[in-house]
């Protein structure tokens, strides 16, 4: 694959990609924009090994995933909503956003579970795509998103 | 699993809307430049690097190759030393148990085999002793070893004339020939001569039997 090529199908899903990540930082763009180049880049550099073209889309999505967790996993994770709203309020780059709310919620949830949860209901994966996406088996997938909706539903008050 | 519906809407109605696409793909472009740039510099380094490893791989096997040649070659001539050392029928023994225990000492067989073959044409070359196991003599002389470098006091029994005669030249003398040491060739043989005279014209007692 070509740089040009890359290009071509970078512009195209770009925005679902950075909605995705938007989603998984819980509302934070500048974060979710560095993760979505990062993820872009490693994308880019391994991009030659590349062989599924059908799949791309799914492939960048799973990039961007680990590339997620790993961000995750060197940071240090807000386990209560009273942080989480404290950080949110104090980040200039999520005013533009309307619904903190959905992000408030969606950083109570352990990554995996948020993962499952944004790649189900925003991107309209299917389980299977989402057990491909987060290399884990279609089961845990259906647990994840069943404990993730509860705790959603329960925290939005749906 | 179907999906909950309010959540789906709620995630529908809230996706967000990205207006800086542009300076998005601009910030990637850049990016990719960088990365493209520190590929192109990586790659002669790492290709050096790479050429630089199997150089010295093979470096490292020619000496290696040479150093072996040089161990067998001292090896080899270390060899002819070896065999010309004697060691002790017990010794040879315990090398080949040594050799059967220490798996890393292939290289000694033809050594093993030489000192083996010599130690058993020594055995057989050995003078077998030509006294009787169960002789009077025997019985009666002292535990001692005849050989030179001893400097002991033999005392002999005291017994009759033909005794003296038997135990002195048919048991005494073969055990000082069998030391086959040359210091004491000499003497051995002017008392073989002795004996074989005093048995053949004067020993009345020449056919009582050890």
């Amino acid at each position: 694959m070509t740089r040009e090529d890359f290009i071509m199908i970078v512009e195209r899903e770009q925005e679902s990609l950075r909605s995705f990540l938007l989603a998984l930082c819980c509302g934070n763009k500048s974060d979710a924009d560095d993760l979505a180049q990062d993820a872009l880049v490693k994308a880019f550099l391994s991009s030659a090994d590349y062989q599924d073209r059908g799949r791309f889309r799914s492939w960048l999505f799973k990039i961007a995933h680990n590339t997620f967790l790993n961000h995750k996993a060197s940071q240090r994770t807000t386990e209560s909503i009273d942080e989480a709203r404290a950080l949110v309020s104090s980040t200039a780059a999520d005013a533009p956003f309307e619904h903190q709310n959905l992000y408030l919620a969606l950083r109570t949830l352990p990554p995996k579970e948020r993962s499952a949860i944004t790649l189900f209901y925003l991107n309209e994966y299917s389980i299977k795509e989402i057990a491909t996406i987060t290399e884990t088996s279609e089961d845990a997938v259906k647990k994840q998103l069943s404990r993730g909706r509860d705790k959603l539903k329960e925290r939005l008050q749906l | 699993m179907k999906k909950d519906k309010a959540l789906e809407e709620l995630f529908l109605s809230q996706s967000p809307h990205f207006d800086d696409c542009a300076d998005f793909m601009a910030k990637l472009n850049k990016r990719l430049d960088a990365v493209e740039h520190t590929k192109q510099r990586q790659t002669p380094t790492s290709r050096r690097y790479k050429m630089a490893i199997v150089w010295y791989a093979a470096a490292a096997a020619v000496v290696g190759l040479l150093v072996v040649t040089a161990t067998m070659f001292v090896g080899n001539g270390d060899a002819g030393q070896h065999t010309a050392i004697t060691v002790p029928a017990s010794k040879g023994k315990h090398l080949a148990e040594k050799k059967a225990a220490v798996p890393h000492m292939e290289n000694t067989d033809s050594d093993l085999h030489r000192l083996t073959a010599r130690i058993e044409s020594a055995q057989k070359k050995q003078v077998p002793s030509p006294t009787p196991q169960k002789s009077i003599y025997t019985a009666m002389l002292p535990e001692v070893d005849f050989c030179p470098g001893d400097n002991k006091e033999v005392r002999l029994p005291q017994v009759s004339k033909e005794r003296s005669f038997n135990l002195v030249c048919k048991v005494v003398l073969p055990e000082i020939i069998a030391c086959a040491d040359s210091t004491i060739y000499q003497s051995t043989t002017e008392m073989m001569v002795a004996c074989d005279e005093i048995e053949y014209n004067d020993n009345p007692f020449k056919n009582v039997s050890l």
